[in-house]
């Protein structure tokens, strides 16, 4: 009897139940949608100064997840029988459902018996829609308010907002890289020996992966810089190891070698260069300056960028023509940096005020060599090439000219003819390692590494940057003191680290001492 | 008033009525005693009266065997006693009373006689002519389960009065008045009453609001301990509780609500406060402290 009494008041508490889960689903949601919205305001108010990307669907589903939050709090909480009983009561029934439960399982008297079966019909009798949700509307109202004062910070346009636009558009810019840099890879990969591709896939990998870790221009700078440099050492360590099999080769007594060799002795003899032309230049691999991108501005088959140094240095015939047979895809990398540290400093430049004549300065070679995707201050390229033009090599060292007049040294020994009155040809990328100061001690140390190696008084080739002839139809004395003092003043009220101002003044000074 | 003094005989309690001269405390007492069919005295106390005249006391009465003292009842020997003016007499005779209105017996020369059962005490104080009167103690208000306030009638109830009382023909209103209970009948409803069911909470809420006149409790509101100079004692919550129960079945219930303790506890705890001067200097009135309790512990 008591156990069909309580069942019958359990049922009939049944739609109560119901009702306050309802009405607690309602006030979770208020609840919910008021600390969304606020969580929302305060998201977009910090993203004003703290960059987000993504900042307005944040906000979005931070007001659509309190919501949601809080209606599920509120849904899963349990609703007791003794709250639908007091619901209930509260409705005027005075107190019977909640003592007719605390009874249900106790007191089986002729009087409590009455006092169940009394509240089992009241509370049959009573609808459950009497129990009021008690939706809060003013909780409703304010997250309305908070959400409509999302609207300003959501227009508003502070550094936050724009940081965050400005990484989201290096991020494009760095992908857009990434491509290109595969793509060059591919055609580096073909002028290069098995053994170090595997060295330049490694080269390549480190340079997207930092360049996908770059949070700014400056270190995406950075990280071409240093995969241009370890792409240098790589052509060196290449075109020492070819010039090592072409000397095995010839071993003997190669006259080509030994006039090349006399015209590259003389030609250093007055030069101190940092490269050995094989090295960079003859017998290198060919790596024209005809890439993708810079295809109008090469001219012929010369040595690559790095080879630059090299690209006259040795002076022999035998390097120039060994040159002449270079794969035409040689370079495409280092035009690719090229072109991203020009698009990047370009940038930067742009950002921080910099002068067009810094920039040229500084990508002289780059934008030579590179005719895409540089949206940097391209304001000098015609300066480099048109030097690189007339003379590619002037005042780049021994092996930079392409000139060869008569027991002249510096012959560009790839592309080049290699012997004879025919003008320089310009060759893409070259004067990015010609003018790039950071080298010349590594030059230095190439070429006494080279002597070393070879250990005997045999062909001694020097080439290095700021180590050329200085005679020629470049009025080279007449302008290395006007750029280098503009120059360093561009770079003085740059925006730079300390560590490219020194670059700076050490390239110019190099210029300059050979004056 | 009625439905106050009602649930009190039901619920087995003695009342206290206070009010001025003229207001029909006494009348309304003889009328509840035709209505109940119980045997009614009048008790009217006087500063002389000796606890012995209400009591009862033995007498010498001469017999066939000779002279022997019989025992002489006295007036509280009946099952509805209406003491008027209590607070007239002595208190050696007040106290005369509290036996009775306790105990239900009474104690002569050592030999004590019960009381017939059902019985009550309705007794009567004039609010005003305070002087030359002894207050009841508390002890003995404490005894009262509901102490009620009779108003002065209004208007209407006035024209009321003096229309019943000064009819044609009428000879004092007695005679509308017509048996509805037994005294049987009253006891089976007062056992009825005590099986009515309390809701944990609605009797846990009776017994925070006794406790809430306590002002030396920790926990005591703040006009207890601003206005009150002692509470209540258990008795009140048994009162209350008690006199619920009757209000429940009174209003078609089996079961105890907030409601009926709204309603019964305000004439179950006035007279069991005692105000401090704090209250009198401020004009406080005992209604006004009650009420704001009620309101405060009794959803």
């Amino acid at each position: 009897m008591l156990m069909l009494m309580k069942n019958e008041i359990l049922r009939a508490l049944a739609p109560f139940r119901r009702r306050l889960r309802l009405g607690r689903l309602c006030r979770g949601a208020a609840w919910g949608f008021l600390c969304g919205a606020a969580a929302a305001l305060l998201l977009l108010a910090v993203t004003l100064f703290v960059p987000l990307r993504e900042r307005l669907p944040a906000a979005a589903l931070a007001a659509a997840g309190g919501t949601v939050l809080g209606t599920l709090v509120n849904v899963l909480r349990p609703v007791t029988d003794f709250s639908a009983a007091r619901a209930a009561d509260a409705c005027g029934l005075q107190e019977r459902a909640v003592t007719a439960l605390e009874l249900a399982s106790t007191t089986d008297s002729p009087l409590a018996n009455a006092q169940r079966q009394d509240a089992a019909e009241r509370l049959r009798k009573l609808s459950p829609r009497e129990i009021p949700l008690r939706v809060p509307g003013r909780i409703l109202a304010a997250g309305g308010a908070l959400l409509l004062l999302c609207v300003l910070p959501a227009l508003l346009s502070g550094p936050g907002p724009r940081q965050a636009a400005a990484r989201k558009a290096l991020e494009e810019q760095l992908a857009s890289f990434t491509e290109q840099i595969d793509r060059a890879e591919a055609l580096e990969e073909e002028s290069l020996p098995e053994a170090d591709r595997n060295e330049l896939r490694k080269l390549t990998a480190d340079l997207k992966r930092e360049l996908a870790s770059s949070r700014d221009t400056v270190e995406a700078l950075v990280a071409a810089d240093r995969a241009e440099n370890r792409l240098e050492e790589l052509r060196q360590k290449t075109a020492g190891d070819a010039l090592d099999a072409y000397q095995r080769d010839a071993s003997g007594g190669n006259a080509d070698a030994s006039a090349g060799s006399g015209e590259g002795s003389e030609g250093k003899a007055g030069d101190d260069s940092g490269k050995t032309a094989e090295k960079s230049g003859g017998d290198l691999p060919e790596q024209p300056a005809q890439t993708e991108e810079g295809a109008e501005g090469s001219q012929a088959a010369s040595s690559e960028s790095q080879a630059g140094n090299a690209s006259g240095a040795s002076g022999s015939v035998n390097t120039s023509e060994a040159s002449s047979q270079q794969p035409m895809n040689a370079g495409a990398l280092s035009q690719t940096l090229s072109a991203m540290k020009a698009a990047l400093s370009g940038q930067q430049n742009a950002s921080s005020g910099q002068t067009a004549q810094m920039s040229g300065g500084m990508q002289a070679g780059s934008m030579a060599s590179s005719s895409s995707s540089s949206s940097s201050s391209s304001g000098s390229p015609g300066s480099g090439s048109g030097q690189g033009g007339q003379s590619p090599g002037s005042g780049a060292g021994d092996g930079t000219t392409n000139q060869d007049e008569g027991g002249k040294a510096g012959q560009s020994s790839s592309g080049s003819s290699g012997g004879g009155n025919r003008p320089p040809e310009y060759r893409e990328g070259e004067y990015e390692t010609i003018y790039d100061p950071e080298r010349a001690e590594a030059a230095f140390r190439d070429v006494m590494t080279e002597q070393n190696r070879l250990g005997e008084d045999s062909v001694q080739l020097e080439a290095g940057p700021g180590k050329g002839t200085l005679e020629g139809n470049v009025p080279y004395r007449q302008v290395v003191g006007e750029y280098a003092r503009e120059a360093v003043e561009a770079a003085d009220s740059a925006a730079l680290t300390g560590e490219q101002r020194s670059w700076v003044d050490e390239y110019f000074r190099l210029l300059t001492d050979l004056q | 008033m009625v439905e106050h003094l009602l649930l009190a005989v039901i619920a087995g309690g003695n009342v206290l009525l206070e009010g001025v001269p003229g207001l029909g405390k006494t009348h309304l007492v003889r009328v509840l005693g035709k209505v109940l069919s119980l045997p009614f005295s009048r008790i009217q106390f006087t500063p002389d009266l000796m606890p012995a005249d209400i009591t009862g006391t033995n007498i010498l009465v001469r017999t066939e065997e000779g002279n022997s003292f019989r025992f002489q009842p006295g007036p509280l020997f009946s099952s509805l006693v209406l003491a008027d003016e209590i607070n007239r007499a002595t208190p050696k005779t007040q106290a005369a009373l509290l036996e009775a209105m306790q105990e239900h017996s009474v104690t002569v020369a050592g030999e004590t006689m019960r009381l017939p059962e059902p019985y009550f005490v309705l007794a009567t104080q004039n609010p005003v002519e305070q002087e030359g009167t002894y207050p009841l103690p508390e002890a003995q208000l404490d005894r009262f389960l509901f102490k009620i306030l009779v108003p002065f009638p209004t208007l209407k109830e006035l024209d009321g009065i003096v229309s019943l009382t000064l009819a044609p023909g009428e000879t004092g209103g007695k005679q509308g008045a017509q048996p509805a209970l037994t005294a049987e009948e009253l006891l089976e409803m007062r056992a009825l009453a005590r099986q009515v069911p309390v809701a944990s909470s609605v009797q846990e809420s009776a017994l925070k609001l006794v406790l809430a006149t306590h002002p030396e409790l920790p926990d005591a509101p703040e006009v207890s301990r601003k206005y009150l100079r002692f509470g209540a004692s258990p008795r009140a919550a048994q009162a209350i509780l008690s006199t619920a129960r009757v209000r429940a079945l009174e209003q078609g219930r089996f079961n105890v609500s907030y409601e009926d303790i709204r309603f019964v506890a305000p004439a179950c705890l006035r007279h069991r406060l005692a105000l401090n001067f704090a209250a009198v200097t401020e004009g406080k009135d005992m209604e006004q402290i009650v009420a704001e309790l009620v309101d405060s512990y009794v959803k």
